[in-house]
């Protein structure tokens, strides 16, 4: 077998830049993309510093999170531990970006050149139409590999079959090989070396290793915790906002799930015989209507629209395809209770209205590249909210139709159970922020956001629902505002409470001056 | 891609072993006498100033306190050196090295990796104790003149001392011109107090550090 990995020596590394230059001229890659990436991170506090640069990029995971997301199957991983994209089935839906906890993917729109005056040969000659749109990254050089392999060429060894970053280094910091060949130089050096790999406990399981001492002279250390450093946005270590998944994005988890709730909140009503056939019509057709502008919104977002529905290809693991499935038993189950009422088209109506809102809680939940959509209380608050939303506007919708379902104390009862329970997912989504991983920059947005949405969305028409036989108008009210608030703190959550996974050195070399120095050597040279 | 290389071609003293030659002597005293020499010359057209700059030229230096004559220059022009807290200096880019790819695009996104390429290097408590954050537009003053452009917070700076990388002001061409990043070149002087006995100088500078792009008035900038 093989396995093609990397090992990055931070001890190496001069921050020359040369491996970015390196792989940008071999993959042709636009501007503004670096797949290979070398960041400069300063350490500690004035006069005990030290700086070094880290090298960063697909780190061509054993377990990639990239890879379940993905609904289409484009992004896939070869056995010999490539992580792969096929460019021709990728619709750019960007999951995989927001799943990725190493910032190394990204998605291009529209072809940009270098020089405004126009394309330069080199762009000319490699426009890779076939990169825009979609997702793309490190491919290890995948060319290079394969056609030196192809050619008898060892990759590691002989730089035409090395990718173009590992060939350029000029102090030898990056090495590219064969994991299971105990005698490449990456086997090597981590045999020899500690190494640590980034993020080692989101159980990604990196193909890239990164030394951080020099054997017998310099062990290393375990760098102090710096709070300023993680709250500071400039800190080239502290991930920032994604904007792959914009409102067009947060649309459809706004409005999709408001409309999943009302239609799952009115089939219980109606299966408990509140709601009339007439009124469950009415009830499908607005939350099917609700759900269809979501949908639209998101489908504006793709990047290769014309193939969205390679969408449905991954099922196995992709909540991206299972909401699709649902979307495709929803829609034309809505319509069969308005053609030809039936409890069955009711009951599938509302499973599928049901398995959309898990859907989507899952979605955001397995983009492991924002901590703040990887907390446990994701996918629980994203469905409880979508309940409360649904049941808001039920009240309002069925007080419209002049329905009795309006005031009734079931509804209003399960409102303020729903309420109470939104709000305590609200808060041990706050509390357990920096357990869960959450940095400070999305702990201040959530510290911010939180009482208000807890105020708007869950508490107040709580109370007013609890009011609501006495006060009938005060569960309109409730209504809306549970329904405004949770569309709210969806969108919210997913084009604000999104910053990335930023990078992170459980240990770094001994280094720099006071706290930072090395330790005296053990035996000093004679 | 780069290939073996023979460290022949890399490092100069195979070389000089190879011809037979000496590194040569740290003393230069052929500047000392290429010194009198353009004395001589000077005092024929009645020109002394010379002189003061060749005395500095010495075998053994002797102790002198050198940041006097950077901080003593504000008041050559009569300025107050108490307004100049900070000294400037300047580094080169790694990236851009000579400086003949500054016109590439390709070069600016890069280098935009490395700390300073865009702005100001300034001492994070420092900046934070004049109200600057990061980013913030800055102007940076000095008795000679003015240089603008954004702060860059960084601990690994000592507190009286700003950096500007490259000096990328002087760009005519394309691309380069439009930076808009600071430069040590806009703020030293052209005066014979900072020239050394080389005809040369340090690339330093005494400056103050202003919030904003200020319009500051009595400067040449």
């Amino acid at each position: 077998m093989t396995r093609w990995g990397m090992t990055v020596d931070l001890n190496r590394c001069v921050g020359c830049q040369t491996c970015t230059i390196a792989c940008k001229h071999a993959n042709a890659t636009p501007p503004g993309v670096q797949w290979r990436k070398v960041i400069d991170v300063e350490m500690g506090t004035f006069p005990d510093v030290q700086r070094l640069f880290v090298v960063t990029g697909c780190q061509h995971c054993e377990e990639p999170p990239c890879v379940p997301v993905c609904p289409s199957g484009a992004t896939a991983r070869r056995d010999d531990g490539l992580v792969t994209i096929d460019y021709d089935m990728c619709i750019g839906c960007a999951s995989c970006v927001v799943a990725c906890p190493y910032q190394a993917r990204t998605i291009v729109h529209e072809k940009e050149n270098y020089y405004r005056e126009g394309a330069t040969a080199q762009e000319l000659q490699r426009p890779h139409t076939e990169r825009l749109g979609v997702a793309n990254k490190c491919t290890f050089c995948i060319e290079r590999v394969d056609d030196g392999i192809a050619a008898g060429l060892t990759p590691g060894k002989d730089m035409d079959a090395t990718p173009a970053c590992a060939a350029s280094c000029i102090a030898s910091a990056l090495k590219f090989g064969d994991y299971d060949d105990p005698d490449s130089d990456v086997s090597q050096l981590v045999r020899d070396n500690k190494t640590f790999q980034m993020h080692e406990q989101l159980g990604t399981n990196p193909r890239v290793r990164y030394l951080y001492e020099v054997p017998a002279t310099m062990p290393g250390h375990t760098p102090d915790r710096d709070d300023d450093a993680e709250a500071d946005p400039a800190n080239p270590l502290v991930g920032k906002r994604q904007h792959f998944w914009d409102y067009r994005a947060a649309m459809n988890f706004a409005l999709g799930g408001m409309a999943a709730g009302l239609a799952v909140v009115g089939w219980l009503m109606y299966l408990a015989g509140f709601l009339d056939t007439s009124d469950m019509q009415g009830v499908n057709f607005a939350a099917s209507g609700i759900m269809a502008v979501g949908l639209f919104f998101v489908f504006l977002k793709l990047g290769r629209k014309m193939r969205f529905l390679y969408v449905l290809l991954r099922p196995q693991t992709s909540w991206m395809t299972r909401e699709t499935y649902c979307v495709a038993a929803f829609f034309p189950a809505v319509a069969l209770t308005l053609l030809a009422p039936h409890p069955a088209w009711f009951a599938i109506a509302g499973l599928a209205a049901a398995g959309f809102l898990i859907s989507q809680g899952q979605i955001l939940f397995t983009s492991k590249g924002i901590p703040s959509w990887r907390a446990p209380q994701v996918p629980w608050m994203l469905m409880a909210t979508g309940l409360m939303e649904g049941l808001g506007l039920l009240i309002v919708i069925t007080a419209v139709l002049g329905s009795a379902a309006a005031a009734n104390g079931l509804l209003t009862l399960a409102g303020v159970g729903l309420a109470m329970i939104n709000a305590y997912l609200v808060l041990s989504y706050k509390w357990a922020g920096p357990e869960n991983g959450i940095g400070p920059l999305a702990m201040s947005d959530i510290n911010r956001l939180a009482p208000i949405i807890i105020g708007v969305a869950y508490a107040v028409p709580g109370a007013l629902l609890a009011i609501a036989s006495a006060v009938p108008v005060a569960a309109i009210v409730a209504g809306l505002m549970a329904a405004a608030g949770g569309f709210t703190w969806k969108f919210m959550l997913v084009t604000r409470i999104c910053h990335q996974q930023g990078f992170a050195l459980p240990k770094v070399p001994q280094r720099g001056s006071g706290k930072m120095a090395a330790p005296a050597r053990l035996h000093p040279a004679a | 891609m780069i290939g073996p290389f023979s460290r022949l071609e890399w490092y100069l003293q195979p070389r000089l072993k190879e011809q037979g030659l000496r590194f040569e002597i740290p003393y230069q005293e052929r500047i000392k006498r290429h010194g009198e020499q353009l004395k001589r010359r000077l005092h024929e057209n009645g020109i002394n100033w010379w002189d003061h700059q060749l005395t500095e030229y010495e075998p053994f230096p002797e102790y002198e306190r050198f940041p006097d004559i950077w901080e003593n220059y504000a008041s050559e022009v009569g300025r107050d050196p108490a307004e100049f807290p900070f000294w400037a200096v300047t580094s080169r880019s790694m990236q851009y090295a000579w400086g003949a790819n500054v016109g590439l695009p390709l070069i600016r996104e890069m280098a935009q990796n490395i700390s300073g390429h865009d702005g100001v290097i300034v001492n994070r408590t420092r900046a934070r104790e004049l109200g600057i954050s990061e980013g913030d537009p800055i102007t940076i003053e000095s008795a000679a003149g003015t240089t603008q452009g954004r702060a860059h917070l960084r601990e690994g700076i000592r507190p009286d001392t700003v950096l500007m990388i490259g000096q990328f002001d002087h760009w005519a061409t394309p691309l380069a011109k439009d930076f808009g990043v600071a430069s040590l070149n806009s703020v030293t002087a052209l005066s014979l107090s900072l020239t050394d006995g080389t005809g040369s100088g340090a690339d330093l500078m005494r400056v103050a550090v202003h919030k904003g792009h200020l319009d500051l008035k009595g400067t040449d900038a």
